[in-house]
């Protein structure tokens, strides 16, 4: 391509405020990471405060967040309570790395992320028994109606004979011989198919997503079509993460589906599910009875939105992932991945990056010749890549590893590398480091990456 | 005997109001059968209808009870919501066999009933599964607080922000980890420990009438005194029946013995527990939380009683034994039993008679020559005695010693030899000294 139009095109896209997807360029020398809606950093401090600048937000909106975090922070650390589309993600100059501390990610834009070179984190293995434990504690709320039987207590009411006692009662129904419907069997939906087992469910499942073979492992039933889950079960439980396929999956035809009478639990995301659809059953007896951790609209309340008026409706306030431990794991594993992010490569050393495949694939962006950018650009000066190999004390794991110089230089004496196979320790020997030449064994950088970023 | 004493003797104690327990006379061609405590028979009418009259007294003490019932009734139906002491059932004239529609008898004087020729009966499988769900239920209850957060936002509380949400759900605990300790493993108790193990409870047990070996059948620990259960749990939950020994068993010093910050789960009977000793260790946070079912005084009200001020409490009103289903086959059951006794032979065709040796030891009346018995009492015309009976008192009056003798062996030769195991309920005849190692 005639380079007099590629610079046109680099500056024009330059000034549009795009930038090339440098994912693992040079970081400033303690990068600024920021906690965008949330307060607390403690538990996230001891773990970053010797390679970091740790700060807190606590907005709701990006409009929210100081203009120095927009220019400057290099990693987010984020909640499920403020969003990022593609325009919040465009407002942050310097950010390569987004850590959501907890399992969903369906607030995060996660393909704009990809495409500005953003990685995306998630932490999703510290709430999975708690979720599933609050998924049961409803599930047999609804069976046998604790939370409404001491609600009414609490009201005043009193049964002092069998009559009375059978009237409050009165909807318990027997869990022995009832079908549990589970839609989506991840981490969540296998631990409550594992716990509703002995109760007496016939659990069922439906999961377009899962390799066969699941349902032989557990003992459970597959079902091919949710139409055909939601027309077999009589109590409905949702364990799917939200994603662009399934907004309103329980909407007003869905729910047409089901067995009259049956039960809905959600513990997922509140945008499965229409609520006003979901009223208007609860009213018509439709569905018996619900109960939701999750809401269209948080934080619920239940002086508003279409369910205020609905009967038979047990509410917590996002709150079937919360125990104290749950917390403080979830907040560790963010920093520590926060962490791997900054002393090491993008997207390699990190344990559970949701965005990979697109970030591998933006990262070769066609229409512009690596070597035509300017090496200044975003301080790419003296970047060199060199492969390591693991110094992996057992002597099984023999993996190469290309890093780049940057990394290399700020830690002098040990380069701590998460090496994917093992979890090894990748120590420094003085003879053990080569210069990269083109693709070597090992090394997952494209040509053109190289081509793009080696100096004489 | 000198046949005139033993004349005196018995007219002493018929005009005491005391008959000789004649437990298999004949009856009325259609015997009287009540509902004591509740009002609707709709359910036991089809199965009883043609061997007996069925009437019902909603009544919530022996007072309220008709006097022609007390006269005629043959055999009862109740609930848990009607005491009978010793009192109660001498009122009774004709009473020959109590049904409890449920599982606890505690409400039942059964000794007293078997000195009066009264079998008593329960009906324990029913509602075993709903009362270990519901059990299961409050535990996950206190562990993830949906109740609370459910009443916390019926208030009108939100929670917007993550340290709102933190706050609002603080107390709830991981469970993997936690003890579950649970005092008795009988039928429920066994069906809360299969539930709870998938939930990652490691779960111990103390029963000190279970026979060695069940812990092995379920895999569970075992534990050999209540207060090293108290001390190893995090969470105890009671699934024991009622008798005179466990009164008050959870009380302000054995709640000194459990770990500080446990959860309690009582689905079992109000009586197991002080609830102003409860109340006091949840105001001091000795307790985090309990959740009950059951309470000393029925109807419970928060606003009466110890509780009432108490933090952390979860409360259902006797509702755990509750499905429709339970409750349908609890009095199909019932109805079947009274059938069963009406239609056969007591104790021998009951299938859950909770007081039969005490019935059978009673049938064994020293003092009384049998054939001395006037044959006009209680209608016992064309009197025969069953085949048991028979076999210890032979003809003749046997000497009070050798009739001492054979009642303080037991039964010798009876019909039924075969060696019986106290069902759950039943206190069991077992050493309590027995050695139980704590480390099965």
């Amino acid at each position: 391509m005639d380079r007099h139009k590629v610079k046109r095109q680099r500056l024009d896209r330059i000034c549009e405020g795009i930038r090339p997807p440098i994912v693992n360029g040079p970081m400033p020398a303690r990068p600024l990471v920021a906690l965008l809606d949330g307060r607390d950093c403690t538990v996230e401090m001891p773990i970053l405060k010797d390679v970091a600048t740790v700060a807190f937000c606590d907005a709701q909106s990006t409009q929210e967040i100081h203009e120095k975090v927009l220019n400057e922070a290099v990693g987010a650390l984020m909640y499920h309570t403020i969003t990022l589309s593609r325009q919040d993600l465009e407002k942050f100059k310097a950010l390569r790395v987004i850590v959501r501390i907890g399992s969903g990610y369906d607030n995060v834009d996660i393909k704009s992320a990809a495409e500005l070179g953003i990685a995306v984190c998630n932490i999703p293995s510290s709430s999975v028994e708690e979720t599933a434990d609050s998924a049961l504690c409803h599930i047999l709320n609804l069976y046998r109606r604790v939370t409404w039987l001491h609600q009414a207590m609490r009201e005043g009411n009193r049964a002092s004979s069998m009559e009375q006692i059978r009237e409050v009662a009165g909807g318990a129904v027997r869990i022995r011989g009832e079908t549990l419907g589970i839609i989506g069997l991840g981490r969540v939906g296998q631990a409550v198919a594992l716990r509703a087992k002995p109760f007496g469910f016939n659990v069922i499942f439906y999961d377009p997503y899962l390799p066969d073979g699941v349902e032989r492992s557990l003992g459970l039933q597959r079902i091919g079509t949710l139409q055909d889950l939601l027309m077999h079960s009589d109590c409905i439980t949702l364990h799917c993460s939200l994603n662009e396929h399934n907004h309103h999956l329980i909407n007003d035809f869905t729910i047409k589906q089901m067995r009259h009478g049956c039960f809905l639990v959600n513990t997922a995301r509140g945008g499965l599910v229409d609520e006003k659809a979901l009223a208007q059953a609860l009213k018509e007896g439709r569905i018996r009875g619900t109960a939701l951790d999750v809401h269209e609209s948080e934080p619920f309340s239940f002086a508003q939105g279409p369910l205020k008026d609905a009967p038979n409706v047990i509410c917590t306030p996002h709150t079937a992932w919360y125990s104290e431990q749950a917390s403080i794991e979830s907040r560790e594993d963010a920093a520590k991945e926060i962490r791997r992010a900054i002393t090491g490569h993008i997207p390699d050393t990190l344990r559970n990056c949701v965005n990979k495949e697109y970030l591998l694939l933006a990262a070769q962006w066609p229409s512009i010749d690596p070597a035509a950018v300017h090496p200044e650009l975003n301080g790419a000066a003296a970047y060199r890549h060199y492969i390591i190999q693991c110094d992996d004390a057992n002597d099984i794991c023999r993996k190469k590893r290309c890093v780049p110089s940057a990394y290399w230089h700020r830690s002098p004496r040990h380069l701590a590398f998460s090496c994917r196979s093992l979890p090894c320790m990748l120590k420094t020997r003085g003879d053990g480091i080569v210069p990269c030449s083109i693709l070597q064994e090992g090394c997952r950088e494209t040509k053109a990456y190289h081509e793009m970023t080696s100096m004489p």
